[in-house]
């Protein structure tokens, strides 16, 4: 056993390691205009990537179960997510790649955040094989990674309409930036719906109820709604700018709480992860 | 052919202001401050329900705590009924108005999907280019791109995606869907959940250990006896559980006994029932306390389930003829080798408080002394819970969150991108626009013209 933990954290530390050069020249490829720098940081992230597959892989084989039980498995599928979709967000929408400085390192940070916790091995409880807990985790997944690059843009424009520094001024133009912001703010809170009628009907399956007003389930309705709402003030009320940026990293903090902190409450049935 | 002059909703001229009538009163609801005042409404309700213990999530004992450590704000609690919040008539009212503001909203977002989809603009835009060559040449590559044509005429409008006009109006009917089902739902839908020993019949009409039903339809009431035959288990390698099932036997008055299984992740479907296994099942420890006065008390302690060969399953217990509470806990083998072993080990805590006044453990048959009272282990049985659903209008619910899904899905993936082409003369003048994130697709325009041009070259 403790060469099984041995190789899965040896595989998932390098990894890091990787995505770590992956940042440093990344951020210096784009606060410093160095081209072959930033390509070269996009070489790395994937060859960081690939390793992070390959942990998550090997450990999927050895506990049986996908990479969402242990807080380990859950932070590091979090940044394994949120690295591969920005790749393939830059394939699709190549102007967003200036946000890479803010998720290579949100990728590593994460990765490294779950190696703290014991990788211990845990059984999957029978209410939890079902196909639809898979698309509502997934999908939660899948939106704190839009979350994030949203959240990266509303930064930049904050940063850029408050400082002079040479660096900002090489990002897109404030307008360009709020509009990716607007994008992948509404990319969020599609994703952040399909985790909820996924889990809604996962519940339905397992308990005969879709809706409990359990607290992970509350503060998730809460999430969307405030996500609905910044939605809604830029798209009827015209909110744009450093207004709507800074209301959006207050939805980043809710969705953040939402996703990392309710489910410790000890009423609700998501406890059962920590157990 | 109707002609628009903006494809912004912003845009739109708003309602003169009226005197009361329900035209204004219809305005008011449609108004988008009125939408977003009734989203905050609800937002802080659902958020006053997070912060205040509700009384169906809550028990007894945190309620209390909560009560007696907010005593200031009794009055305002108990007259806002914050206890219920999602029972409470002004809830309902904020639904209502919000259900009302939302049809009327779809309504108009309807109008102006339909109207956005198939009529031209007025007017040629200021910043059409002038394009030569054919037009059919022009049009064929546009084609080629994805473009559909929408409009036709002397003015000629191709859509890239034209259904992403509809995104927003699939959105909100989507969401208008869903709460008109829940809202049926909450009226009609029976429920029981009800815990048996194997052996244990649970008759017609008998209580359950919960209960709830909507304010439209009765307690729900089993159409026949219901008994619980068997709970089975099924570890993992780690002993933790695999597999919950109960085998159960239906009991009608005269015919046959149809015998059933439901397990966890397998729903039982009788006779217009779904039968859920719960994920709380254990063992019933029959124990038999004689005070010092010779009193026999025979008490049923129910327990938990071990989550583990080394980790034992809890639950508190009141007794009437003690002064002291009764904190239990059991491992699934005294031996600490299997979870199926009928050698369990009881272990029994007399409590004042948080304050242990005596303990002892025992095995099946054995017997021993806690503080003043002897105690012996009479038996252990199996017990397993099960959830007893009466609902219908439950595929709707999950139909309306589709479309909602399905219509952000369109609205933010796919916005459309539309070519105007004026015909003038031998020539003609082109314009773009994209009806959303047009910073995205910068690069889609400077590319098209540079290849339509390329190949009229």
């Amino acid at each position: 056993m403790d060469n099984v933990n041995a190789m899965y954290t040896g595989l998932t530390w390098l990894a890091v390691f990787v995505y770590v050069l992956a940042t440093i020249a990344n951020v210096s490829g784009v606060l410093f205009r160095k081209e072959k720098a930033e390509a070269f940081s996009y070489g790395l992230a994937l060859c960081g990537l690939a390793l992070h597959s390959m942990a998550i892989v090997y450990w999927w084989r050895v506990v049986g179960h996908g990479p969402y039980m242990a807080p380990s498995e859950v932070f590091s599928s979090d940044a394994w997510i949120l690295m591969a979709l920005f790749l393939l967000f830059t394939r699709l929408y190549p102007r967003i790649r200036p946000a890479s400085i803010v998720v290579f390192p949100a990728t590593f940070l994460m990765q490294a955040l779950g190696l703290f916790y014991n990788p211990g091995i845990r059984s999957l409880p029978p209410t939890f094989r079902s196909i639809w807990l898979i698309f509502h985790i997934g999908f939660y997944k899948v939106a704190l990674a839009t979350i994030i690059i949203a959240a990266a843009f509303s930064l930049f424009f904050i940063l850029k309409k408050r400082s002079a520094a040479a660096w900002l001024q090489r990002l897109p133009e404030p307008a360009a930036i709020d509009v990716y912001a607007y994008r992948f703010a509404g990319f969020g809170f599609i994703f952040w719906a399909i985790a909820m009628l996924a889990g809604s009907i996962w519940a339905y399956q397992s308990w005969g109820r879709f809706w409990g007003w359990d607290p992970v389930e509350t503060w998730s309705l809460v999430t969307w709604i405030v996500f609905g709402i910044y939605l809604h003030l830029r798209r009827f009320f015209g909110w744009q700018g450093e207004r709507a940026a800074w209301l959006y990293l207050c939805c980043l903090i809710l969705s953040l709480l939402a996703l990392f902190y309710t489910s410790h409450l000890n009423t609700s049935i998501h406890m059962e992860y920590l157990r | 052919m109707p002609e628009y002059s903006a494809y912004n909703v912003k845009e739109i001229p708003r309602p003169e202001k009226r005197s009361f009538s329900v035209k204004s009163l219809k305005d008011r609801l449609q108004s988008r401050a009125t939408a977003l005042s009734l989203i905050i409404a609800i937002v802080t309700s659902v958020l006053a329900a997070t912060l205040i213990p509700q009384r169906f999530l809550a028990t007894e004992a945190q309620l209390e705590g909560w009560r007696a450590a907010n005593r200031d704000l009794l009055p305002l609690v108990d007259g806002l009924g914050l206890h219920h919040v999602y029972t409470t008539p002004w809830f309902a009212a904020f639904i209502l108005l919000a259900s009302f503001s939302l049809l009327l909203s779809a309504s108009a977002q309807f109008r102006t999907a339909w109207h956005k989809t198939f009529a031209l603009p007025a007017g040629r835009d200021q910043k059409a280019i002038r394009a030569t060559g054919p037009v059919d040449k022009l049009t064929e590559a546009l084609r080629k791109r994805g473009y559909l044509r929408m409009a036709g005429g002397e003015r000629l409008r191709y859509v890239k995606h034209p259904w992403g006009y509809w995104g927003n109006f699939l959105l909100h009917a989507g969401m208008l869907v869903t709460i008109a089902a829940s809202l049926y739902i909450a009226l009609t839908d029976q429920r029981g959940m009800l815990s048996l020993t194997e052996g244990e019949v649970h008759a017609p009409g008998a209580p359950w250990q919960s209960e709830a039903h909507g304010m439209l339809a009765g307690p729900l009431v089993v159409p026949e006896g219901v008994r619980l035959d068997r709970l089975d288990l099924q570890f993992n390698t780690d002993s933790t559980v695999d597999r919950v099932a109960s085998e159960l036997s239906f009991l009608p008055g005269t015919g046959a006994v149809a015998k059933k299984l439901v397990a966890i992740n397998s729903i039982l479907f009788h006779r217009g029932l779904r039968i859920y296994q719960n994920s709380t099942y254990g063992d019933e420890f029959t124990v038999e306390f004689t005070d010092a006065a010779g009193n026999a008390h025979r008490e049923k302690l129910r327990i938990p389930h071990p989550p583990r060969i080394d980790k034992a399953g809890y639950e508190d217990f009141e007794v009437p003829w003690s002064p002291y509470g009764l904190s239990t806990k059991y491992y699934a083998d005294a031996a600490n080798t299997s979870m199926n072993s009928p050698n369990r080990l009881l272990v029994l805590r007399l409590m004042e408080k948080e304050r242990e006044i005596a303990r002892v453990s025992l095995k099946p048959g054995e017997s021993g002394v806690l503080g003043d009272v002897r105690v012996r282990l009479v038996g252990v049985e199996k017990w397993s819970s099960l959830i007893f659903v009466n609902v219908t209008g439950m595929p709707v619910i999950f139909f309306g969150f589709c479309i909602m899904v399905l219509g952000g899905l369109i609205h933010y993936c796919t916005p459309p991108r539309e070519f105007i082409i004026d015909r003038s003369g031998d020539a003609c003048f082109l314009s773009w626009k994209a009806s959303r994130f047009g910073e995205f697709y910068r690069d889609e325009y400077r590319s098209i013209i540079t290849a339509i041009e390329a190949e009229n070259a």
